[in-house]
């Protein structure tokens, strides 16, 4: 087990393609941490750089106190479970687990001993001899992680490994993962697009976008306090709205004009603070779709208030889906199910002011 | 009345016979000489003795291969040509197939030059091969003695015959094997040998387990390819000494043209046509039974 850690890591590919851009990274021994972000984002050209399939660009990787960049693959000490699990078809799911001892010549008894352990614990040992087609995608995924557990890897690495599951498989594997995570105790990274995934398993989450790291940190930290537009718009389902405003002076105090001048919204005077140090004039408010509510009419210093038409609504089971427009912007709440609203009603919509994030609409960063 | 007109119009009646066409007269053509043959190894068909066709002898014909002083080293010189170019150039093929295996501007141009020899026509290759082997004038021998080796009499004599013949088999005959092996390793998904690198497993270690049992099948490819035409090889054993020196490289192949058209005496020449047929015919159908069960452990079942 040990520390991993990325200095200003670069990934260039022919054609001067730019995967990975000034990556640092440092994760925890012992960690599990999931590297969350959209298709092409750099995540697996990172992971397939932790491994050694993929060469460094530009930057230093270490394990441990161990500069890694030059290491092949073997000599790193870390293990990968595919996205595709990669097994060997032509040999039995005991040998595909048991490939990487035998390839170390581990003493035969030892390496029996092991592959059942590490069998029992993934509840594969009555398929040991069958072969990989005759397969589901359920028993490939933990033979492939079976395979990559066996060997006490200081780095475990996971690329997409539910992706290919139904959704009662990923939900048990989900907790499965956990629990080996728990009882390992390894430095653990797990590489997925699915925020779900990386919410439900990582102790710290790092969003990436475009070859360059967005935010590292905790989920709290991730979905409360974005450092960007991206990471805002990214975790969280259904995504956070975004209007376009700018700040107003208001009898020496400051607030926010919707660009389209449909709303008006006087702020508290810690938000003040913060939009007069910041010297943009293009602002978006950010509001997630649980944080915004339909009003009652009672006003409060610490609601504001958005007067919205109903576009549509969807009441589906436990809680309701309401698609209106704030002038010309759609927004889209979470509210109680089973409501009469009809399209082109006028609604009012609330949001406490500690629960709106401001953004600079130029850089996108949080302000 | 009703169902005289419920028959489908004659244009879709003959339909299927008329698509069947075109595989009958294939067969035709493949079967009648082939019967025709047979019949032929039972007479005593002399090309040079006008009648001689409609005398039956049974299985006189038959009996003479088998008791002919010269029959058990025919039988020796044919495997040893085929088994030996087929097992060179597999090995060879593999080695070159493995090279070629890899992203390089290298491997990219020298591909497609392998199927140079495959080009020529196995006779002119055999041809420019017996010029070069000319102990006087040919230019092997001064480059064997450039690297401190004695001058070979190679086709000349008995001793070397087969070396030489073999030679120019896997000369021309390797690229074969390593075409076919290097589309089965381009064939792979890379996944599982990225795998096999993170498992720490060396280059032999996954060679071993993993290349070679799912090469296996494209392997078996070569094999059945290059034996059946091994087996029945004339072109070169032809071009190169005719069969000599003296009977030294008389195959089954070389024995019966020599027997059938040389001498004339046609229905000698059969039975070892039709023998060298049925060995090729029982090789070649282990061979792809092997072939099927290699598939499937290949593909992982």
């Amino acid at each position: 087990m040990a520390e991993l850690r990325l200095e200003h890591i670069y990934k260039t590919y022919k054609g001067n393609v730019e995967a990975v851009k000034d990556l640092n990274l440092t994760v925890r021994d012992g960690e599990f941490l999931a590297l969350l972000g959209p298709s092409g984002c750099g995540k697996t050209s990172t992971l397939r750089m932790i491994v050694g399939l993929e060469e460094i660009t530009r930057g230093e990787m270490y394990i441990g106190d161990r500069l890694v960049n030059r290491l092949e693959p073997n000599a790193r000490n870390v293990a990968l479970a595919f996205e595709t699990y990669a097994l060997y078809p032509p040999l039995s799911v005991r040998d595909n687990i048991a490939f990487c001892l035998r390839a170390r010549s581990v003493a035969p008894d030892e390496i029996k001993r092991r592959v059942d352990a590490v069998a029992d614990m993934l509840d594969i040992t009555d398929i040991l001899d069958r072969k990989p087609a005759e397969l589901g995608g359920g028993q490939k995924q933990r033979i492939s992680l079976a395979r990559a557990l066996v060997r006490n890897p200081d780095v475990f690495l996971m690329d997409e490994p539910l992706s290919h599951l139904d959704a009662a498989q990923r939900a048990h594997m989900r907790v499965e993962l956990k629990r080996l995570h728990a009882e390992t105790g390894r430095t653990t990274i797990l590489v997925t697009h699915d925020q779900l995934e990386a919410v439900a398993m990582a102790e710290r989450i790092a969003v990436m976008n475009f070859g360059v790291l967005q935010q590292v940190g905790s989920f709290n930290e991730v979905y409360n306090h974005p450092v960007n537009e991206f990471v805002a718009g990214f975790i969280g389902e259904p995504p956070m709205n975004f209007l376009a405003c700018r700040p107003a002076a208001q009898n020496g105090a400051t607030a926010l004009t919707a660009a389209d001048g449909s709303f008006h919204l006087s702020l508290p005077s810690a938000l003040q603070e913060r939009v007069n140090a910041h010297n943009g004039q293009n602002l978006h408010l950010g509001v997630r779709p649980t944080d915004l509510h339909l009003g009652d009419g009672a006003a409060d210093d610490d609601l504001l208030t958005l007067h919205a038409t109903v576009d549509t609504y969807e009441s589906l089971g436990e809680e309701g889906q309401l698609a209106a427009n704030v002038g010309e912007s759609p927004v889209l709440l979470i509210t109680e199910p089973f409501l009469n609203l009809a399209r082109g009603e006028k609604v009012d919509l609330q949001m406490s002011t500690n629960r709106i994030h401001l953004f600079d609409a130029d850089t996108t960063n949080a302000i | 009345m009703t169902e005289e007109k419920l028959q489908p119009p004659l244009g879709v009646r003959i339909r299927p016979w008329l698509i069947a066409l075109p595989a009958l007269i294939v067969l035709i053509g493949i079967l009648y000489p082939f019967l025709t043959a047979i019949y032929y190894s039972f007479t005593a068909y002399a090309l040079n003795r006008p009648g001689s066709l409609d005398q039956f002898v049974g299985f006189r014909n038959y009996v003479r291969m088998f008791t002919d002083d010269d029959f058990l080293y025919s039988t020796y010189i044919t495997f040893a040509y085929a088994l030996l170019s087929t097992g060179v150039e597999l090995v060879l093929g593999l080695a070159v197939a493995l090279l070629l295996n890899r992203e390089s501007r290298f491997a990219k141009i020298l591909t497609p030059t392998l199927i140079f020899p495959m080009m020529i026509a196995p006779v002119i290759g055999t041809l420019i091969w017996k010029m070069m082997m000319q102990p006087s004038v040919g230019i092997l021998n001064p480059m064997l003695n450039l690297v401190g080796l004695p001058s070979l009499q190679w086709a000349a004599v008995p001793e070397t015959a087969l070396f030489s013949v073999v030679l120019v088999d896997v000369w021309m005959f390797t690229p074969f094997a390593a075409l076919i092996l290097t589309a089965g390793l381009r064939s792979f998904p890379s996944a599982p040998f990225e795998a096999a690198r993170v498992d720490g497993a060396s280059f032999w270690f996954t060679f071993r387990n993993l290349t070679l049992p799912m090469l296996t099948p494209f392997i078996l490819i070569v094999v059945v390819f290059r034996l059946m035409d091994s087996l029945k090889m004339f072109d070169i054993i032809f071009a190169m000494t005719e069969g000599g020196p003296g009977r030294t490289l008389m195959t089954y192949q070389l024995t019966a043209y020599r027997t059938s058209f040389q001498f004339q005496r046609l229905a000698q020449g059969l039975p070892y046509a039709i023998l060298l047929y049925i060995i090729i015919y029982i090789t070649s159908f282990y061979l792809i039974k092997f072939w099927g069960r290699a598939q499937r452990r290949a593909a992982g079942y």
